[in-house]
């Protein structure tokens, strides 16, 4: 889930720009989610708000990530993707 | 430069050269084996600073990437006619979109990659102007590259648009660039998820060939064109499939194949199906689909994690009874 806090918004607008899927636009100089279901929950937009005003739950959008990372539990959080991507010391590795 | 720098990524000051950047026909294999088994392992490219055209040239703009090898192949076609300068950066050989999502492609690894060249090869000003892809945004801080004495500039998505991207100069910041995943882009899915999904096939036709071997019940090798089915129609009608929902897309697509699958058992059915086989079918056309429509979640780039998450949590039971279902009639059908 995505959420903008107003009060710490200054409608900068660098989450409108970053966005690779375009769902964020200012709306009276606030920052605002405009098609929830298009966002790929990816995190550009928090990691580059340098206000914080941006709150995410980053995770792999994969069915074999979530069943190791949330249901079974057998994988830490973002190592979960069966393809090895998420696994930062695998060698070539790809997804 | 790596002042600002937070990481322990910028002892090495080791003064390197730049490397003119060629592909050859191994190349190319290698490229269509990583496209067809894409999603398991790959071959990778030095991280470095190359160069595209005759010569290294300072004034050319320059372009970070990542350090898989068909990544880096896919920018090389676009730019070899022109001089360029790359810089590879090491993200373990996963793609840009997958290692800035995880990490690996981030401002620090962008400062470390650079800190191996003389500044005086890499910029002519106080400050060095990179462009980044779009996709990478997600693990590059803009801020931090800022604070590093560099000039990001926001990239397109896509590489074919390289070519009028660094042709319109002073170059920009391409804003309102979106990720489409258009016909193209999920054709470039199907094989991967062909190789992927009907590998699981031949595991079912295997099992079933073997009871097949000892109560005749004639189904085997129709897994395979089921799936084949199921993996085709579903990547070429994604966006045509109603909502945004993956399961809800399966789901609609598998009401078809119910009616289509219907009208021939019950109107052009010359005994060439018995009932078993229909109630077969029904419950493994289920499975597969939901299965494949949880399973391209991954491939397809346009996945949101809280919402995959609700499906899977809701649906993965369905896609397990529907399978179970279909293997205690193929079963009966035997013992029967």
């Amino acid at each position: 889930m995505i959420s903008f806090d107003k009060d710490k918004c200054n409608g900068c607008g660098v989450c409108v720009n970053v966005c690779p899927q375009g769902v964020i636009a200012l709306n009276d100089k606030k920052a605002k989610m405009v098609d929830y279901e298009s966002c790929m929950e990816c995190g550009a937009c928090q990691l580059n708000c340098q206000q914080n005003a941006i709150e995410l739950t980053k995770g792999t959008g994969c069915l074999f990530a979530i069943v190791r990372e949330d249901i079974l539990k057998i994988a830490p959080r973002g190592r979960g993707a069966g393809c090895g991507c998420a696994d930062e010391n695998s060698k070539g590795a790809c997804c | 430069m790596s002042q600002e720098c937070s990481c322990d990524c910028c002892a090495s000051q080791a003064q390197e050269s730049p490397q003119n950047i060629s592909f050859r026909l191994l190349d190319y294999f290698k490229v269509l084996y990583s496209w067809m088994f894409s999603f398991r392992r790959t071959f990778m490219v030095e991280p470095g600073l190359y160069y595209t055209g005759n010569e290294y040239d300072i004034n050319t703009p320059l372009l970070v990437t990542c350090n898989y090898h068909m990544t880096v192949f896919v920018l090389w076609r676009e730019l070899r006619n022109r001089n360029a300068r790359l810089l590879v950066i090491d993200t373990h050989g996963i793609n840009v979109w997958c290692s800035s999502g995880k990490g690996q492609f981030s401002a620090c690894e962008i400062i470390k990659q650079l800190e191996r060249y003389d500044r005086g090869i890499l910029t002519k000003g106080n400050t060095i102007q990179l462009v980044l892809p779009k996709l990478s945004l997600s693990g590059v801080s803009i801020a931090e590259l800022k604070a590093n004495s560099i000039d990001p500039k926001i990239g397109p998505i896509y590489a074919k648009e390289l070519p009028d991207y660094l042709d319109d100069i002073p170059l920009k910041n391409r804003n309102k660039d979106k990720y489409q995943f258009s016909l193209k882009d999920r054709l470039f899915t199907l094989v991967p998820s062909l190789v992927q999904t009907i590998r699981y096939g031949i595991y079912i036709t295997i099992g079933l060939l073997v009871w097949h071997h000892f109560f005749n019940t004639h189904i085997y090798w129709q897994v395979i064109p089921i799936f084949f089915i199921v993996v085709t129609f579903y990547i070429i009608f994604f966006p045509i499939l109603p909502t945004k929902k993956f399961v809800v897309k399966g789901l609609f697509l598998y009401m078809i194949q119910i009616i289509l699958l219907s009208l021939y058992f019950f109107q052009f059915n010359n005994n060439s199906m018995d009932q078993l086989s229909y109630i077969f079918y029904i419950f493994f056309l289920g499975g597969s689909n939901l299965f494949f429509s949880l399973s391209y979640t991954g491939n397809s780039g346009v996945s949101n994690y809280s919402l995959v998450k609700k499906e899977t949590i809701r649906y993965l039971p369905i896609t397990a009874l529907f399978f179970l279902a279909s293997l205690v009639t193929i079963i009966i059908k035997g013992v029967v």
